[in-house]
């Protein structure tokens, strides 16, 4: 009888379960044994808690590179840079990434490093603080976070290694410029979108290399605009920029990709030689263009001296050869005697310019500004 | 499989893919096996994305689609950084931001009953609205300073466990409550099985619709506060890539796409499943672009695995067909 009675309520309860429906006693039950496994859960968690710790000693420093988004050159020659800088200093680099400009995906690859004991994490952010907590936790570790050529918030790295000075950078941009059309005319400053850091230096910087420089005042910004670092998008925005002001003279931009992209809207458009778009290019996608004449200057640095330079300090910081101080010097092989500046920021300075005859890197011109 | 198991294949199917995860994870990286990295992990990878995933879900079941709902959760930032900057507390502040990201699903489910227009048209235009109306109210600047108490669900603890996971655990007890033994529930999967015959019977179809919008819309608000606790920033264009590794979770947990059928546990598991996938990725390394290619590769997986599911019966009986 007894034994009857329960095969009757199992076959009730797995015919009720067999027909897909979960009725509200099965999903009352099941959340009772939920709430009553939490606690075994917390419990667990408690004595295990996240491993982020250091590496033990003796084992080689292990660099994290964290990109923008990969398969960009200008990223992967830094990652080359940085991987000679781990090369003669004895650390080992491991290059990570999302495929594209994705702020909540670059976040997760951060988050992804943590548990595995980084010592120092080089990376150029797409956002201003998205990354922060992150970074900051890694910081609260004992990683060091070195950040180049975009920014974080100062509170997310120990430092910045910048490509120049702003005034630097600006100066550079508005000598292509007027290398282009020396007469000046109507601009547009293109960037990739406005949170992105080092962009808004940049054009504080030019504006006020045009507040304060008699060479510069004959350029004139109407408008911005922005591209999100996206070839499509720059020409698109290039191409009815264009058809908005045809008196426009140049486009300028601090962005690698979107320069390119306005110059072949540019021929596209037949417009050589009336409108330019000239700033940071980088050879492999500007060389046509120097060739055809659309653009006769432009300027760039060596990414690779950049993420070598980024790393090698990463590296220095982390095993306390050099100071975490503003006013500490550094001398670095193949780029020279630098300091770290206020707001602990490394500037690269050296600053590049490229024409027609001298289009890749060996050949660049050392740019006076 | 016993007859009794046959409608949890797809559930067990996934429990077994977790395993088979996890197993490959563990493997892979060192680093892995640990409870409080897979849970902190977990909390990053799928708290967000969870709760998206839960809010498309009833409009999944009832064979529509919103693809506007990361925008709305962006407008719901957005709202929480002006409300930040005026002062508001948290309580109000999330009311107001709930009553907002609810209506903006209101809006959407609106003008898919009211004119009859195909939902994913309507929701890619809403999408962009949304984005827009984002970038008006907050301006193209990111915010970031955001008091202690509203970062409290996004980056806080309730001892060891994340409030996040706590969080989309809770809206998972409840979503559940609500689509399996509830009226309302029953009425949602009868509408996405026919709407036809539902309207016939009587049902309220267009009302049922708007709801499941709106319930959408109010999910994404709760996923606002999240995102801003868990990024401690807002800006007009946050979440802009989300929107295919929600559609994957929900697709992979077993919700038909032409509605009338899921459950909320293989959402869970779905959900679990593309957690650990992009934890282990992570922590052996690997390269954007094959992270990129698994997860389309599992989104491929799981449509064919619908398919099959719903093909299986001309299959012979070896096959697993009856």
């Amino acid at each position: 009888m007894e034994i009857e009675d329960r095969d009757d309520r199992i076959a009730g309860l797995t015919a009720r379960l067999a027909d897909g429906r979960i009725t509200r006693r099965h999903w009352l039950r099941a959340m009772l044994a939920l709430g009553v496994s939490l606690p075994a859960m917390a419990e667990l968690l408690r004595q295990t808690g996240v491993p982020v710790g250091r590496a033990a000693a003796g084992e080689p420093l292990h660099v994290f590179n964290v990109p923008k988004f990969t398969g960009f050159f200008f990223f992967e020659q830094a990652r080359d840079g940085g991987a000679k800088a781990c090369a003669e200093l004895g650390a080992r680099q491991t290059y990570v990434g999302t495929t594209t400009a994705d702020v909540e995906g670059q976040v997760q690859v951060l988050q992804n490093i943590l548990p595995q004991h980084p010592d120092c994490i080089v990376t150029a952010a797409l956002d201003l603080n998205a990354p922060v907590p992150a970074l900051r936790q890694a910081r609260r570790h004992g990683a060091v976070v070195v950040t180049f050529d975009a920014d974080v918030a100062p509170a997310g790295r120990d430092l910045f290694t910048n490509m120049a000075p702003f005034d630097i950078q600006a100066k550079a941009m508005l000598d292509c410029a007027l290398a282009n059309a020396p007469e000046g005319g109507k601009s547009i400053w293109v960037a990739p979108t406005p949170t992105v850091a080092n962009f808004i230096s940049q054009k504080k910087a030019i504006d006020e290399q045009i507040a304060t420089n008699p060479k510069y005042k004959s350029i004139v910004f109407i408008d911005t605009l922005y591209a999100n670092d996206d070839p499509d998008k720059s020409y698109a925005v290039g191409s009815s920029a264009m058809q908005a002001h045809p008196d426009l003279k140049l486009f300028i931009s601090g962005s690698g990709i979107s320069v390119p992209a306005i110059n072949k809207a540019i021929e596209d458009t037949h417009r050589i030689g009336k409108v330019f778009a000239t700033g940071f290019g980088i050879p492999s996608t500007m060389k046509t263009y120097l060739e055809h004449g659309t653009c006769k200057q432009y300027a760039l640095w060596s990414p690779y001296k950049f993420g070598y330079l980024a790393t090698y300090m990463a590296i220095l910081l982390k095993s306390g050869r050099v100071k975490h101080e503003v006013g500490t010097q550094v001398d670095v092989p193949t780029i020279g005697h630098r300091d770290i500046g206020p707001g602990f920021i490394i500037n690269l300075s050296q600053m590049l310019f490229f024409t027609k005859g001298h289009d890749d890197f060996p050949t660049a011109i050392p740019a006076v500004v | 499989m016993t007859a009794r198991l046959a409608p949890w294949r797809n559930e067990l199917l996934l429990l077994g893919l977790i395993l088979v995860a996890a197993v490959w994870a563990s493997l892979s990286s060192p680093f892995y096996l640990n409870a409080g990295q897979i849970t902190y992990s977990l909390q990053q990878s799928i708290a967000i994305v969870g709760l998206l995933a839960l809010g498309l879900m009833p409009v999944m079941v009832i064979g529509e689609i919103d693809i506007s709902l990361p925008a709305i959760m962006a407008l719901g930032n957005i709202a929480f950084a002006r409300l930040s900057q005026g002062g508001v507390g948290l309580a109000p502040a999330l009311l107001v931001v709930l009553a907002m990201t609810t209506a903006a699903g209101l809006v959407n489910g609106w003008l898919v009953v009211a004119f009859g227009l195909p939902s994913l048209a309507v929701t890619l235009g809403a999408m962009g609205a949304y984005r827009a109306l984002a970038l008006l109210l907050g301006g193209q600047e990111g915010y970031a300073d955001f008091p202690d108490s509203y970062l409290g669900l996004g980056s806080g603890s309730i001892g060891p466990l994340p409030a996040s996971l706590l969080l989309l655990l809770a809206a998972f007890v409840l979503f559940g409550f609500v689509l399996h033994a509830t009226v309302f529930g029953r009425l949602l999967y009868t509408v996405g099985s026919n709407s036809t015959a539902a309207r016939m019977s009587g049902i309220p179809v267009g009302r049922v619709k708007i709801s499941a919008f709106a319930l959408a819309g109010l999910t994404a608000g709760l996923a606002a506060l999240v995102y801003i606790g868990q990024y401690q920033s807002a800006r007009a264009d946050n979440a802009s890539d989300m929107l295919l590794f929600i559609v994957t979770a929900v697709v992979l947990g077993g919700v038909d796409i032409f509605g009338g059928s899921g459950n909320v546990v293989g959402l869970l598991l779905s959900l679990l499943l593309l957690g650990t996938l992009k934890n282990g990725m992570g922590l052996a390394n690997l390269s954007g672009p094959v992270q990129t290619l698994v997860i389309g590769l599992v989104l491929i997986f799981a449509v064919l695995a619908a398919q099959f599911r719903t093909w299986r019966g001309s299959l012979p009986g070896w096959l697993g067909g009856g």
